[in-house]
């Protein structure tokens, strides 16, 4: 079907529904947070109310077009890009909050409501949305329930996973199920888990209901500044390995430290090389014998100064470096390519070293700023798109960084989702019986694959391809099929 | 210097692996259906399943215990209890709360049935604290899923989808889960109260950021829980008022709440319901209660009919596993079954292990 042609079937199909279909309107909707890959869609369409959403998927079902659910388009894996032959399905006009409920704590969304006003509207009840990804003026709740966005907060209060109590989806042949519910336990398999983190493959979330908490009464930031950024790393491990889970702990490195320095005036040691942000919370005699055991292992493990926040306005001048490191760092170079490895928490150090060998080799340089305390790195690779080889390049650094977590016994995505970006990358981290799995899981959802068609997992023909460049413990993975 | 990473480990290559696995691929040619078997705690409750147990409790021991990282890796025939006892002598604890019924019972029939005990409301759900599980698909075949690490969203996150699959998915071999450190300090307040007003005074207890860590009510009094620092503990438990139970006191009615409050003897049936918290007090015939979760979860032995049971919850969204005489559930709605059907499939596409170990729905 052409262009036009779809934009009129669905506009009669589904009354009532804004269906964009010029190539010009379409431009915004061509990428996502990754602006290195850019695909028009063949129309987008803008429902304002589920019965739509569910309209235009038994439309697409019935004809086989694909669909590709978008939320705010701030993923940085390609997730949202659009299919060339497909619906992109918009679920930014969905933005009602539906209920805060104070007694029960949660709160009940419609998938278009930004993270951030979540927390808004929970806050005169005492009440916040604890996970808090970076990006949280923009992020929908619906593309966190499909990334299993993470945030500062998550290291104490757990990822989007442990937040949510209920996803309402409308399933690829339009009907309504609902995963979870307004219980703690749902009865049956845990079909909410699985779907957390399916980044749009398995259905379209429509509704969602978070679990809420207590404000706590006072928080702090200490700021402890290292002379390498191998004690830095250790330091997180310590604190962890103390038995103290601070409300956030995050790391910044030299070239981070001073890109958010030049950007924002955060009032971080420029001459540090590298600077960790810890984050403690509740009432004040408790934040002091909590500060007093982190300052302990902190001094221990090497930290050549500590600042301590003395009030609300210092401690989110402290936090406003980190908040804008990555535009920071934006500004060092044309171009910035965002890494998402996690590694256990110990080989943070060893890590860390490993990757500025890897990029004084490859000679592009990289900054990190990241969630440590998860052991979540995200090394930024500065690179120019325009010189010749620059994405290849970056690329290549990239994917030498995600194969050293899956070595560490990583993962190459704490955050930001497989997408199109790491495909390859998930070559190296699973063989072909997983991968095997999610394809049948894939297929109980959506037996078409209709649904956000060709991401998250790698077809087994890909890794078989890239098997030369993925040798694992001097193996070729999967042996068994044939090399093309 | 720290350690080089551990190399991944082929269990395939394992003698007991490659047994059950050529176990599991001989009954799938076959046609016969197998029946993962860790300690057997609850064969008599769940019963009558067709299938040839696969014996899992000889697949036991701790594989790595990291400490600092406050993460272990078992073998899903380690007995909870020697995992409870060893995480223990390191000063660190599953932040679950599980049930501990019997020497015999294992983690991998733990995280198979999905059970969480009073922490799970304040703390964490068992799903929650699962970071990966390697297990035998329906093929007979291996795979990894998840790891040792905090974040993880490589992949469809089938470790959490193995909690609650009552052996339907697979059979489990190592089970790795996110631990807590001990906590400082653990007080329990009591304030004797009826029943409707333990409803009312929970959500209060709630609604302050803290050391919370259990709040249920139990033989007339509304208990809480609360564990951490010394001072942090300290300074909720003055907020919350009552009195303060000895430790032993304590402990004793806590382990009661975790393996299940009300005695399984006796009259009428003994149902475990999960409803919102703001549900209110619910009237059933000759009913005895008890309330954890802050009243998410409540514990109730009656004489009325599941049908009953299921009428009274429908309006709460609530939803009811009744634990005797025989299991049974409150029904799902029909298309969710029909979807829980296509993943098992997924997972197990020639129904080795489609054993029927997940409770029916009642009456
Ligand atoms: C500056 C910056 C900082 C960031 N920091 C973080 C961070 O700290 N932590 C973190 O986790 N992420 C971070 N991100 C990544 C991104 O913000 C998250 O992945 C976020 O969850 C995406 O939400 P979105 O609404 O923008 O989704 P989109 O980008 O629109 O979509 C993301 C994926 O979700 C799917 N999707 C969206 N909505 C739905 C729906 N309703 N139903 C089904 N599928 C849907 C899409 O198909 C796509 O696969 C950051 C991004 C930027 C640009
Ligand atoms: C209906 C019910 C009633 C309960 N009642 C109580 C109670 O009264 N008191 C109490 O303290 N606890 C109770 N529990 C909790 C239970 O006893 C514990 O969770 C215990 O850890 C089970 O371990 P097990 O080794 O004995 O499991 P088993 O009885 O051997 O198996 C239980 C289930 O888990 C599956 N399974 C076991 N091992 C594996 C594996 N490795 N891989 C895949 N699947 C596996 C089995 O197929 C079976 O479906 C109850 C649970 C349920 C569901």
């Amino acid at each position: 079907m052409d262009r036009s042609a779809l934009a009129k079937a669905l506009a009669r199909a589904v009354p009532g529904l804004e269906v964009i279909a010029e190539p010009e309107a379409l431009r915004p909707f061509e990428s996502d947070g990754l602006t290195a890959l850019r695909q028009l869609p063949l129309i987008a369409v803008l429902p304002t109310a589920v019965d739509q959403v569910q309209a235009v998927l038994r439309y697409c079902h019935r004809e086989g077009i694909p669909v590709v659910a978008r939320g705010a388009g701030t993923g940085l894996s390609g997730g949202a890009l659009p299919h060339e032959a497909g619906v992109l399905l918009v679920l930014s006009k969905l933005s009602r909050i539906l209920e805060i409920n104070p007694t029960r704590q949660t709160a009940r969304l419609q998938p278009g409501v930004r993270n951030l006003a979540i927390s808004e509207a929970a806050a005169p009840y005492g009440l916040f949305y604890a996970p808090d990804p970076s990006s949280q003026i923009a992020c929908s709740i619906g593309g966190n329930v499909a990334e299993n966005a993470g945030g500062v907060h998550c290291l104490k209060y757990g990822l989007t996973v442990h937040n949510l109590l209920a996803v309402t989806i409308v399933a690829v042949e339009g009907e309504l199920l609902t995963l979870g519910g307004p219980t703690l336990d749902a009865p049956g398999l845990d079909l909410l888990a699985l779907f957390t983190g399916s980044e749009g493959l398995l259905g379209v979330v429509v509704e969602v209901t978070v679990r809420l908490r207590p404000i706590p009464a006072q928080q702090e930031v200490l700021l402890a500044a290292f002379d390498s950024i191998r004690a830095s790393g250790d330091a997180v491990a310590a604190v962890i390995a103390a038995g103290i889970i601070p409300a956030g702990m995050e790391l910044m490195d030299k070239l981070a430290v001073q890109a958010a320095e030049d950007f924002v005036h955060a009032g971080y040691p420029r001459d540090a090389a590298a600077v960790l942000l810890c984050e403690l919370d509740g009432e004040g005699p408790v934040l002091e014998a909590t500060r007093a055991r982190v300052m302990a292992v902190l001094r221990e493990a090497g930290a050549v100064s500590i600042t301590v926040s003395d009030s609300e306005a210092m401690r989110l001048k402290l936090w406003s470096g980190r908040k804008n490191a990555f535009p920071a760092v934006g500004r060092l170079a044309p171009d910035y390519y965002c890494m998402d490895g996690t590694i256990p928490r110990r080989y943070l150090g060893e890590v860390l070293d490993a990757i500025a060998q890897r990029s004084e080799a490859a000679g592009l340089p990289v900054a990190n700023v990241f969630h440590a305390g998860d052991g979540n790195l995200h090394p930024l690779i500065l690179y120019d798109a325009n010189a010749p080889d620059g994405v290849a390049r970056a690329e290549a650094l990239g994917n030498e960084i995600l194969a050293l977590c899956v070595a560490y016994g990583g993962s190459v995505t704490g955050e930001h989702g497989v997408g199109v970006e790491k495909l390859d990358a998930m070559c190296g981290q699973f063989e072909a019986p997983e991968l095997t799995r999610f394809k049948a899981l894939k297929a109980a959802f959506d037996p078409q694959g209709l649904l956000n068609p060709g991401k998250a997992v790698p077809t087994l023909a890909r890794c078989a391809e890239l098997g030369g460049m993925h040798v694992h413990h001097g193996q070729l993975p999967h042996p068994e099929l044939p090399r093309l | 210097m720290t350690a080089p990473p551990a190399p991944r480990r082929d269990l395939a290559a394992e003698p007991e692996v490659a047994r059950l696995c050529d176990a599991v691929k001989s009954a799938a040619a076959e046609g016969r259906v197998l029946l993962p078997r860790g300690g057997a705690t609850r064969d008599g409750a769940l019963g009558p399943f067709s299938g040839e147990p696969l014996a899992l409790a000889a697949y036991a021991g701790i594989v790595r215990h990291t400490p600092t990282e406050l993460v272990v890796t078992a073998r899903a025939g380690t007995p909870l209890l020697e995992l409870v006892e060893t995480l223990a002598a390191a000063g660190q604890r599953l932040p679950f709360e599980p049930p501990l019924p019997a020497r015999e019972a294992t983690l991998g029939g733990a995280v198979a049935l999905g059970t969480s005990g009073p922490a799970r409301a304040y703390r964490a759900a068992l799903r929650d604290a699962l970071l990966g599980v390697t297990l035998i698909d329906g093929t007979g075949t291996v795979c990894r899923f998840g790891g040792e690490v905090m974040k993880n969203v490589a992949g469809f996150d089938v470790s959490r989808l193995m909690a609650g699959s009552y052996g339907e998915l697979g059979a489990m071999l190592e089970i790795s889960l996110r631990l807590e450190p001990l906590p400082e300090w653990s007080q329990t307040q009591a304030l004797a109260c009826t029943l409707p007003e333990a409803l009312a005074r929970m959500p209060a207890l709630a609604a302050r950021a803290g050391a919370l860590s259990g709040l249920a009510w139990l033989d007339g009094w509304l208990l809480a829980r609360f564990e951490g620092s010394a001072v942090e503990v300290e300074l909720d438990a003055k907020a919350a008022g009552g009195e303060t139970l000895l430790p032993e006191d304590a402990a004793t009615r806590w382990a009661r709440l975790r393996e299940g409050p009300l005695s399984a003897k006796g009259d009428g049936a003994l149902w475990c319901l999960s409803m919102p918290n703001d549900a209110p007090a619910l009237e059933l015939p000759d009913a005895n209660w008890a309330l954890d979760w802050g009243g998410a979860r409540r514990w109730v032995r009656s004489t009325a009919d599941p049908g009953a049971v299921a009428a009274m919850l429908a309006p709460h969204g609530g939803h009811g596993l009744r634990l005797s005489p025989s299991v049974v559930r409150t029904p799902q709605p029909a298309a969710l079954r029909a979807l829980e059907q296509r993943v098992r499939q997924a997972m197990d596409p020639s129904g080795v292990f489609a054993h029927g170990a997940t409770p029916g729905e009642g009456p």
